[in-house]
């Protein structure tokens, strides 16, 4: 019930993602630190969003917000229409599981497994069968022109290949979603611009909302929208000119 | 789900190989300690029964002195000294049950054959001793007769390796300056009741006479007793020592003999296997308690290593239940994998124990019991770093360095 009224409340235009008054503080010692204050926004579904602004503006943990990695301290989240504030940690997983990808400056991908296991790790975590998971593993992996390198561990990959691993690992589940934090950050420019062409390509022809945590005006200029954040606030006077 | 987190604990595991088959060696090791120490307290409980097999259930011993003991811990205040004697034989021999008494003299003597000449232990004993009450077997010639005196019976090692040449019936011996014919050559024994191997057996009366220690007295060294058939012998050994006790005129705490049974002596030898076992399996715990708090450490350091992979993995969707269950299968394989190794190894070491003649018995209770016990260990050790691991946050855990 509780579900529908949300989605009833979206509006006609499905939104992918929703704040109302979201605000997230750290309170250690008697010390409070509020990394973002009163955020409320709107992300339409099929949208592809760039989050800007200063280290330690808040963006970073306003991903972190959008990846149900961690809860708002006020205000009210929605994903998908679904309302996250009163779920479990077990159904937040599965939320993860099911519709969001992340993509993160670092890769993090898991440094025991080749690249296949590590495209099929969300795949097996969702319970989907061996031989299901490395065969769409192999697919997405060669669709992004990683077929030579199925079996390479991530030490034995270049930084642009690690990146496209990570991207295929993100897609891996068919997730609505994909949150990408500062992806070009540890690449070198050639790298970095096919990473932000893949981008480009996924967003565009399979509709999924993407949002990218960025500090470089031109990963910013290739996306519709640009949130700034400043001292954990949004921050309307600077503007990028977006594709609109 | 289980099988795939199965098949990539073992893939984190064999990633990092050095680290993992080190800390299985911990469990390995506690493992052999387990096995190997056990089964040799138990293989020498069996052995020591077998051998002591021949104080059958229906033999009773009386021996002078006595160990007195402390009702609470059973430790030894003092010994009481006594003698028994000749007077009490007569006694316990008229006792209902009794079927029949032997006594013995016992002291080392000095043997002369032929030119030499050595100092040996010598049994004066009753006749029905070595035929009645116990049964000795005679490899040549025959026993001891009631009533026959100047003959002695010899055992196998003093026949054969004792002497320059060997000594056979009709030879005769210089006990203490006193003439033997040797009539009887005993079968060899071994184990436990080997001492038989180096000693003589001549007549009670003979030993009266040529013992110094027994000449001026009617003291008797050991006095045994063989059971009628239908009687218990604990109750008879009951009513041998109130007889005892009215003769010599004490009271039961100062006892100045002791009464043995089969059961009696059971009873000592569980006592003592069972502090033995007791405390070998103390020092095997230990040693497996140590090898579980290095599966512990590692585990532990391996949560700290992965503190980013745990958060990636949260990221991706797996929940807290999940990251338990990933590391507490690694350390359950370790226990597992150093169960196995180390059952496979002490079991072979006990065969070859076995071989060389060390009693070591492994029972399929005790393979049994360490290999689910090494699983739990292992399981056990991994348990609290995997729940630490689980409760990691994820945004902290990907941000650690």
């Amino acid at each position: 019930m509780v579900k529908n009224l949300a989605e009833h409340k979206t509006g006609a235009h499905s939104e992918s993602i929703r704040l109302e008054n979201v605000s997230r503080v750290y309170t250690t010692d008697g010390t409070v630190l509020a990394a973002l204050k009163d955020i409320t926004l709107s992300i339409k579904k099929g949208d592809k969003v760039a989050i800007m602004g200063r280290s330690g503006s808040g963006k970073s943990t306003l991903l972190h917000l959008l990846g149900c990695l961690d809860r708002p301290t006020h205000g009210e989240l929605w994903i998908d229409g679904v309302k996250t504030s009163r779920m479990s940690v077990e159904a937040l997983a599965k939320l993860r599981r099911e519709r969001i990808g992340f993509v993160f400056q670092s890769f993090h991908l898991i440094p025991t497994l080749d690249a296949l296991h590590n495209v099929a790790m969300p795949m097996m975590l969702d319970g989907v069968p061996k031989e299901k998971r490395l065969k769409r593993a192999e697919e997405l992996l060669r669709s992004l022109g990683l077929g030579e390198r199925l079996d390479h561990f991530p030490n034995q990959l270049s930084g642009g290949e690690k990146q496209r691993v990570a991207i295929a690992r993100a897609l891996a589940n068919e997730p609505t979603i994909i949150l990408a934090d500062e992806p070009t950050g540890n690449l070198d420019s050639k790298a970095g611009e096919e990473v932000l062409d893949l981008f480009e390509n996924l967003h565009d022809k399979s509709g999924k909302t993407v949002i990218i945590v960025t500090h470089e005006r031109y990963v910013a200029e290739t996306c519709h929208r640009t949130i700034h954040l400043k001292d954990g606030m949004l921050d309307d006077k600077e503007k990028i000119k977006g594709r609109g | 789900m289980d099988e795939d987190l199965l098949e990539y604990a073992m893939m984190g595991l064999q990633h990092r190989q050095l680290r993992s088959w080190l800390t299985v060696i911990g469990i390995v090791i506690g493992i052999c300690a387990i096995i190997l120490l056990v089964s040799i307290a138990q293989g020498l409980d069996a052995y020591i029964k077998d051998q002591l097999s021949i104080f059958g259930k229906d033999n009773i011993v009386i021996m002078p002195g006595s160990m007195k003991q402390m009702e609470s811990g059973g430790r030894t205040v003092g010994a009481i000294s006594g003698k028994i004697t000749e007077e009490d034989q007569k006694a316990v021999a008229r006792i209902s049950g009794v079927l029949v008494t032997g006594s013995t003299l016992e002291d080392r003597v000095n043997m002369k054959y032929r030119d030499q000449e050595v100092a040996i232990y010598c049994a004066a004993s009753d006749p029905e001793l070595m035929t009645e009450i116990y049964s000795y077997e005679v490899e040549i010639g025959r026993h001891i007769k009631p009533g026959e005196k100047g003959v002695a019976v010899i055992g196998n090692g003093v026949a054969n390796d004792l002497f320059d040449s060997k000594v056979s019936i009709g030879r005769r011996l210089m006990i203490n300056n006193r003439s033997f014919t040797v009539i009887g050559i005993m079968k060899k024994s071994t184990g436990l009741m080997s001492a038989a191997e180096n000693i003589v057996y001549i007549p009670k009366e003979d030993g009266r006479k040529i013992m110094p220690r027994f000449s001026d007295n009617k003291d008797l060294t050991e006095l045994h007793v063989k059971v009628k058939e239908g009687y218990n012998a604990n109750d008879v050994a009951v009513d041998i020592t109130d007889l005892l006790l009215r003769m010599h005129k004490v009271s039961e705490d100062r006892k100045d003999f002791t009464v043995m049974t089969a059961d009696y002596v059971a009873e000592q030898i569980n006592a003592i296997m069972g502090a033995l076992t007791l405390f070998l399996a103390g020092v095997a715990a230990i040693s497996l308690a140590v090898g579980s708090i290095g599966v512990a450490n590692t585990m532990f350091m391996a949560v700290l290593e992965r503190t980013r992979e745990i958060g990636v993995m949260k990221a991706l969707g797996a929940d807290n239940i999940t990251i338990m269950k990933i590391f507490i299968i690694e350390s359950a394989l370790i226990g597992l994998v150093g169960g196995a190794i180390g059952i496979a190894i002490s079991v072979s070491i006990s065969f070859v124990l076995a071989y060389f003649g060390m009693p070591s018995k492994v029972t399929l209770e005790l393979v049994a019991f360490a290999g689910i016990f090494s699983l739990l260990v292992g399981i056990f050790s991994g348990y609290f770093p995997a729940r630490r691991a689980a409760q990691l946050e994820a945004v902290e855990a990907l941000r650690y360095e």
